[in-house]
């Protein structure tokens, strides 16, 4: 039971997190078509970068410096690389990004070094939240969810009420139709790709006091932020809600889980068989944590091409 | 071409090819190295280059053939006796089965998703790898021994070097070859229009499956030849650089042109070979080279040297120079950065109660503090981008 | 047996209904064309035969299989060849090798790997004889990307005729030509779709009353009128359906 609640809680949070990450980049891919390698590298950088402007400003100024510095990055990104390279197609941009992402990494580990940053939660936070059978919550573990929830509220405001997110809509459904009728879209294009940035930003910056902020943690997260995108389906902000939220739950639920495919044959009476053959058959369940996203992305994809919420195959 | 050139130009591609027979065990393997890199890229790129799929997962079929081929070896050593020869072959083949198997679920979608979920497998695999100890055989790897085989005794790298040669021109020719067939070309017509192909009834998803397969075979091989060339392998052959690299030389060396991903390939992995030894940023070099070629030569280097417009001498000589400085000066400053920011250095700082000690860079003694250190490099580089700059504009409006 | 039937086909996106209960039948050999308005559905009609959407509701048969669950290259190797409106072809094969593609597909030659395209005399000969046809013989090594507009038209027609369908399905062959040029396109059409079954998409009425023995007109995703084009020329209702205009 006990275990139960601590899994619920750090699914919980790590989901909202990764809707942080995904929420950017499914705005992007959908609106622009562009997949954006980098968009993980993003979220590094707002960690390092919160890391960095932390130790001169105190950690609550950094985490609104960070986020606007990378936004000021994203935005620089979109007009003077990616804006180049549109005329040749959706792939080159695809290439260019995946490049960012590589520079990024090596600038981080030329800068900072191989090894994580003491990149630590600042004291006030550094409490328990409160205690359910002698088990401690972690204030900060609240920080995060509270963060990204109203992060999650005040983007879905924005995009039902305000102009912007009209046209954003508009856009996602119809790419074509809005240039039409004469929005400024590389303006629009420039928006979103410095929100999606920030967002990424943000999240590395709140993230990284938590977790490990190491030259790792872009290619750790960006390749689970890509099943995010593909499970909720292309372009749509619900859908990469539900599917953060899914994915995050799974991957901490079964850590502790000890089943094997070999205990799963048990009631058929194979059990000893497939134990004794070994390999995928003794692999337990909560071993494949790492794995268990990319299972479910090809089952969706199988399922469900276009996504639990997408429209469009 | 006049027939002497082409006699010539083959001759001097056979003394170069053939040369590393001659080598001792470091440049022999450098050899190996360089052509195994080529035949990967190459068959990567037949996915790009005829149907317009970028993947970004082929380290896994690549790793395939490398552990088929070292498990062959150990079986080899336990008494089974495949020539050294045929050994390779085996790495084709697992290349291909597991081709055939990720391909079939790859190729249902096209695009970013492709490239997705390319990404996604081979994460997949990657982080399945340390789990099954019987198979990747966990943190350590595999090893096994190449054993004698039709009277040479393989000890040395340039006998090696004949094998992988031999099978990199099956490879290649194979390549050439597949471009010319029905097949090739209903592949490159997928590329430009995957609707239109369906609806002369050809089944596209079947065409893509056959293609995906064949990428993977050629990748597996490879992989082959580098495991008979290294004799063992870990699960680290299934992370994000080996599927990375062809990606990267590639589109450096030119996706659209024939050999374009082999040139590249060579050229990224010699000179990786030779730069690695003396920095540590050589991939955040390529990185940056790799992102200027996307953004400035999008047909890469061998595409922009075959279709390049002839500019006059004095031009030509202007951009040479604008490139040297500025590459000269990003790469001094890269290096003093790298120097500067390192733990050695800022121990020896605090030794030295704090100071801006000076540093040894290119045989030189050099102070942070002063401005000719810092103001040098950032002139070159301006006067750099001035000319590329004022080039451009001339281009323009001619 | 007809060749082309539907029967109260319908078609939804969303919820909008384009096709509203299409019942059409295209007689063995008929060339028959379909006409309206702008939005009218006519595109959609086409994609529907030709099995790039699946119907909501009805039936559609092509010679009197059942296609309508199939996927467009199984319809297409039943014998049914549609061309597209919004020209697109293959940008970097030449003239040559696109009608190729056409014909491998006509002579079976799919998944082959072991020999070249170039060594297959047979699939070669049928190429250069349909170049001929379409008079683009001389134009056998560009690129088609770098053809004009008309030219592309032409090669479009080439290659849907390369498969030697029994139906065939255009969509507008002449849109965008001059009065010139459209002229010749019917009168290619007329000598090389002879003795099989056509079903036109066009605008241009003189294309239409001069090719087409049967005509009928699609207004709002229904059919208000099938008939010869003399008696839907005098048609009241579809006279309104064009806003008064007269269709000479």
């Amino acid at each position: 039971m006990t275990y139960l609640l601590t899994s619920l809680v750090n699914g919980l949070v790590f989901g909202l997190l990764l809707f942080m990450v995904s929420a950017g980049l499914t705005l992007i891919f959908g609106m622009m078509g562009v997949l954006n390698f980098a968009h993980s590298s993003l979220y590094m950088l707002g960690a390092y970068l919160g890391y960095s402007i932390g130790r001169w400003t105190g950690f609550w100024t950094a985490l609104l410096l960070a986020p606007l510095a990378v936004a000021l990055l994203g935005a620089s990104i979109e007009r003077f690389m990616l804006r180049r390279v549109h005329r040749h197609g959706h792939a080159q941009e695809l290439l260019l990004t995946f490049g960012l992402a590589l520079i990024i990494h090596e600038i981080v580990k030329l800068v900072y070094g191989p090894y994580p940053v003491e990149y630590t939660i600042p004291t006030e936070l550094a409490r328990t939240a409160f205690n359910v059978n002698g088990l401690n919550i972690p204030l900060y573990r609240l920080f995060i969810g509270a963060v990204a929830v109203s992060m999650f509220v005040s983007l879905f405001l924005m995009m039902k009420y305000t102009r912007v997110g009209l046209i954003v809509r508009a856009a996602l459904s119809q790419p074509l139709m809005v240039e039409s009728l004469g929005h400024n879209v590389g303006f629009i294009f420039l928006l979103v790709f410095a929100i999606g940035a920030a967002l990424a930003g943000l999240a590395g910056a709140v993230a990284g006091a938590f977790y490990p902020t190491g030259p790792n943690m872009a290619e750790d997260l960006g390749s689970i932020v890509f099943v995010v995108v593909v499970v909720g389906g292309l372009g749509s902000l619900e859908g990469a809600l539900v599917a953060s939220l899914a994915i995050g739950l799974l991957t901490t639920l079964t850590v502790g889980l000890d089943w094997t495919l070999a205990g799963a044959l048990a009631p058929l009476g194979l059990s000893g068989w497939a134990a004794s053959i070994g390999g995928p058959f003794s692999i337990t369940l909560s071993s494949l944590t790492g794995s268990l996203p990319f299972i479910i992305m090809l089952f969706v994809l199988l399922v469900r091409p276009a996504g639990l919420m997408g429209e469009r195959a | 071409m006049k027939l002497y050139v082409r006699i010539a130009l083959c001759l001097a591609t056979g003394v170069v090819l053939l040369a590393p027979l001659t080598f001792s065990d470091r440049y022999a393997n450098l050899a190996i190295r360089m052509l195994v890199a080529a035949l990967f890229a190459s068959a990567f790129n037949l996915l790009w280059r005829q149907a317009r799929l970028l993947s970004f997962g082929h380290g896994v079929y690549f790793g395939a053939g490398m552990f088929a081929v070292v498990h062959l070896m150990r079986a080899n050593e336990a008494g089974l006796n495949v020539p050294l020869i045929l050994v390779p072959l085996a790495g084709a083949l697992s290349g291909s089965i597991i081709g055939v198997l990720c391909g079939f679920v790859a190729t249902l979608r096209s695009g970013a998703y492709f490239s997705m979920i390319t990404l996604a497998i081979a994460e997949l695999i990657y982080s399945l790898g340390p789990r099954w100890q019987a198979l990747f055989g966990g943190e350590a790897g595999v090893s096994s021994m190449r054993l004698p085989s039709m009277g040479l005794s393989f000890a040395a790298l340039n006998e090696v070097y004949l094998i992988v040669l031999g099978w990199s021109a099956v490879g290649f020719a194979t390549i050439w070859f597949f471009a010319k067939t029905p097949l090739g070309q209903i592949a490159f017509a997928l590329g430009d229009n995957e609707r239109r192909l369906q609806f002369l009834g050809y089944r596209t998803h079947a065409v893509k499956v056959y293609l995906f397969a064949l990428s993977a075979a050629l990748s597996g091989l490879a992989g082959g030849l580098l495991g008979v060339a290294a004799e063992n392998v870990d699960y680290t052959v299934f992370g994000p650089a080996s599927s990375a690299a062809p990606v990267i030389q590639t589109f450096i060396g030119g996706a659209d042109v024939l050999f374009g991903p082999a040139f590249g390939a060579a050229l990224l992995t010699g000179f990786g070979n030779v730069f690695s030894d003396v920095t540590r940023l050589w991939l955040l070099y390529q990185g940056i080279a790799f992102v200027l070629v996307v953004m400035f030569l999008p047909a890469g280097i061998v595409g922009s040297l075959l279709m390049g417009k002839k500019r006059p001498l004095r031009e030509a000589i202007a951009n040479t120079l604008a490139v040297l400085l500025c590459s000269a000066s990003l790469i001094f400053l890269c290096e003093s950065a790298s120097i500067l920011l390192s733990d050695s250095y800022s121990s020896l700082r605090a030794s030295q109660d704090g100071s801006w000690v000076s540093y040894r860079l290119f045989n030189m003694e050099l102070a942070p503090g002063s401005p000719i250190v810092w103001g040098l490099p950032l002139i070159a580089a301006l006067t750099g981008l001035i000319i590329s700059w004022k080039l451009k504009g001339r281009e323009e409006t001619a | 047996m007809s060749a082309i039937s539907l029967s109260a086909v319908t078609k939804r996106f969303g919820s909008s209904e384009i096709i509203r209960g299409v019942d059409l039948t295209v007689n063995v050999g008929e060339r028959h064309a379909l006409i309206g308005p702008n939005g009218a559905g006519k595109s959609t009609l086409f994609n529907l035969i030709s099995g790039q959407f699946r119907p909501t509701s009805g039936q559609i048969s092509l010679n009197g299989r059942r296609s309508d669950r199939e996927s467009p290259e199984t319809i297409a190797r039943r014998g049914v060849a549609r061309s597209f409106q919004i020209t697109s072809l293959f940008a970097r094969l030449t003239v040559f090798d696109t009608v190729r593609l056409g014909v491998m597909a006509n002579h079976g030659v799919r998944f082959c790997f072991w020999r070249t395209a170039a060594s297959q005399r047979a699939v070669t000969n049928d190429v250069l004889a349909l170049l001929e046809d379409v008079n683009l013989l001389h134009r056998a090594s560009v690129l088609a990307g770098e053809l004009p507009y008309s030219e592309q038209r032409a090669l479009e027609l080439a290659v849907t005729l390369a498969l030697r369908p029994e139906i065939i399905l255009l969509d507008e062959p002449t849109a965008g030509m001059s009065v010139e040029e459209a002229a010749q396109t019917v009168a290619l059409v007329r000598r090389l779709t002879a003795g099989r079954t056509l079903l036109v998409v066009e605008h241009d009425m003189d294309v239409v009353f001069s090719l087409c023995d049967r005509i009928s007109v699609l207004v709002h995703g229904q059919i208000i009128a099938t008939g010869a084009p003399d008696e839907i020329a005098k048609d009241g209702r579809v006279n309104e359906a064009y806003l008064g205009k007269g269709l000479h």
